[in-house]
C-alpha cells in the first residue's frame, strides 16, 4: 500500500527540478516563504533547498505553533501543571520549550504530573479513567489542531465529564500572515501555503493574499514532490505575471474546507481580542479562547493563571528567524549556546522549528558558522 | 466495538507528529459508525484508532488525512 512514498520519487523530483530551472530568470532573485513548519521540515529533511538554483531563496515562516508560543505562556502552563491534583497533558514538543523558570519537563522533574498525549482525545480518555484527578490539556496549534480540541470538548460536554479542562493557546493563520505582509521588512515574492490548515479552512481562506497584497500562494502538500511542484507553480505564476491562490495539494484540499470542523470550532471557541506571538508581538484577533458557553471546560477560568509577560532572552533571535529576516544559522547563538539539546529559543525546540530542522539534517557544521 | 492497540508516540519524533500542521494519510481498515471511530493503518503498517467526528459517511478502504487522532478530510487515491 502506497500512501506517501509515491510522492518521494527521485526521477519525478529531477523532472520537476528541470521545470523549475526553465522558469528562472538568471538576474532575478525569488524569495518564497513556506508558511508552515511542516514544509520547513520537509525542505531540510529532503535537501530541497540544495536542489534549487541559487536565485531561489526559501524563507521560513511563522507556522510552527510551538515556536510562536511566547515564554510567558509557557510559564502559565508550568503554573497550571504545578496545581495540586492536576494531571497536565500536552503534545510532546511542548515539554522542552523553555519558560523563564524552566520547562514543563523541569516541572515534571520537580514532581508535577505532566504527561504527553498524541491527541486531545487521549486527555479525555484519561479524564474518564481518572475521575479523582483534574486533567488539563494544553491546546496549541493552528486550525489543523483546533478542530480536534473542539471535538474533544464537545464530547466531554456530551458525556458530562467534569474533570477535564483546556488551556487554550490555539492560534489563527490569517492574522500573522497579514502582520507579515503589512511589515516594512516584507520582501516575499510568493507563499507556499499550509496544506493541512487549508484542508480545514479551505484554500479560499488564502485568497486575500493575491487579492489584497498582490502575492501568489500555492497550497502545498508535505512530501518532497509536493513542495517541489508548489515551487514550480509559484515560479510559473511569477514568470507569467499571474497572482493567484492555487491548490497543489488537491488530494486533500478543497476551496471551501471542512464544514463540520468549522462548525465545531465556532461552537467551542471565541476569538481573543489579542494574542501574543513570539517574534511578532501582540496581534489582534489572532488567538482562540474557550467560549462563554463552554466556560466550565476552560482551565484558565478554573484556576488562577498568572498571565505572565516575559521578554525573550536578549541573545535569542527567534523573532527575526520567524519573520524571515534572519536565516537560522545567522542567529548569534545558533549551534553554539542554542542547540536542540539545550535550546534557548523555541525555533530550536520543535522538530518543525527552522533552527532545529536546519541543525538536525546536516546543513550545519560548526566550523562554517560565521561570526 | 473496535479495541485496537494504540501506538505509543516516539520519544523524539523525527518530525512533529503531534502538533503544528503535521498530518498523515491513513487507510481505513474497520469502521464503527455509532462510536464514530475507525481503525486505520499507515503506509508502514502502524495501526491507530481515529476519531471520525469531523467527517461523515466514512467506510473501510477510504484514505483519510489524520491529525492528532482525528480525521480531517478524505484524500484522493
Amino acid at each position: 500500500m502506497k500512501l506517501v512514498s509515491e510522492f518521494r520519487d527521485a526521477e519525478l523530483g529531477r523532472a520537476l527540478r528541470h521545470e523549475i530551472l526553465a522558469l528562472i530568470e538568471p538576474d532575478r532573485e525569488y524569495r518564497l516563504m513556506e508558511i508552515c513548519g511542516g514544509h520547513t521540515h520537509t525542505i531540510y529533511r529532503y535537501g530541497i533547498d540544495e536542489l534549487l538554483p541559487e536565485q531561489v531563496r526559501l524563507i521560513h515562516g511563522p507556522g510552527c505553533p510551538v515556536c510562536v508560543l511566547p515564554m510567558g505562556r509557557v510559564d502559565d502552563a508550568v503554573a497550571l501543571a504545578c496545581e495540586q491534583d492536576v494531571i497536565f497533558t500536552c503534545f510532546g514538543d511542548m515539554l522542552r520549550v523553555p519558560g523563564s523558570d524552566g520547562s514543563l519537563l523541569d516541572a515534571r522533574a520537580r514532581g508535577a504530573d505532566v504527561r504527553v498525549v498524541y491527541s486531545p482525545l487521549d486527555a479525555l480518555a484519561l479524564a474518564r479513567r481518572t475521575p479523582e484527578r483534574q486533567i488539563v490539556f494544553l491546546a496549541i496549534g493552528f486550525e489543523t489542531t483546533a478542530p480536534s480540541t473542539a471535538l474533544t470538548l464537545l464530547r466531554a460536554r456530551a458525556e458530562g465529564i467534569t474533570n477535564l479542562s483546556c488551556m487554550c493557546s490555539h492560534v489563527l493563520i490569517e492574522p500573522p500572515l497579514r502582520a507579515l505582509l503589512d511589515s516594512p521588512e516584507m520582501t516575499i515574492d510568493g507563499f507556499i501555503g499550509p496544506g493541512h490548515v487549508a484542508s480545514v479552512i479551505g484554500a479560499d481562506a488564502f485568497a486575500f493574499i493575491p487579492r489584497e497584497y498582490g502575492r501568489g500562494i500555492v497550497v502545498s502538500g508535505f512530501e518532497p514532490l509536493d513542495v517541489l511542484q508548489s515551487i514550480q507553480m509559484l515560479l510559473a505564476q511569477l514568470a507569467q505575471g499571474r497572482c493567484e491562490a492555487e491548490i497543489q495539494y488537491s488530494r486533500a484540499v478543497s476551496r471551501e474546507g471542512n464544514r463540520r470542523a468549522h462548525d465545531a470550532m465556532e461552537e467551542v471557541f471565541q476569538v481573543r481580542e489579542s494574542f501574543e506571538w513570539r517574534g511578532l508581538g501582540e496581534i489582534p484577533l489572532s488567538g482562540l479562547a474557550i467560549s462563554e458557553a463552554y466556560a466550565e471546560l476552560d482551565a484558565e477560568r478554573r484556576w488562577s493563571v498568572p498571565g505572565r509577560r516575559v521578554a525573550d532572552p536578549v541573545e535569542c533571535q527567534c523573532g527575526e528567524v520567524l519573520r524571515g529576516v534572519l536565516r537560522p544559522w545567522e542567529c548569534r547563538v545558533f549551534g553554539t549556546a542554542c542547540t536542540p539539546e539545550r535550546p534557548i529559543g523555541t525555533c530550536m525546540v520543535s522538530p518543525e522549528g527552522a533552527c532545529a530542522a536546519y541543525y538536525s539534517f546536516g546543513r550545519y557544521r560548526r566550523g562554517e558558522v560565521q561570526a | 466495538m473496535i479495541r485496537p492497540a494504540r501506538a505509543e508516540p516516539p520519544a523524539r519524533p523525527i518530525s512533529c507528529a503531534t502538533c503544528a500542521d503535521a498530518a498523515e494519510p491513513m487507510r481505513v481498515v474497520l469502521c464503527d459508525p455509532d462510536a464514530e471511530l475507525a481503525l486505520c493503518v499507515d503506509e508502514t503498517g502502524r495501526r491507530v484508532q481515529v476519531d471520525l467526528g469531523l467527517l461523515g459517511g466514512v467506510s473501510a478502504g477510504e484514505t483519510l488525512l489524520v491529525h492528532a487522532g482525528t480525521a480531517l478530510t478524505r484524500t484522493g487515491p
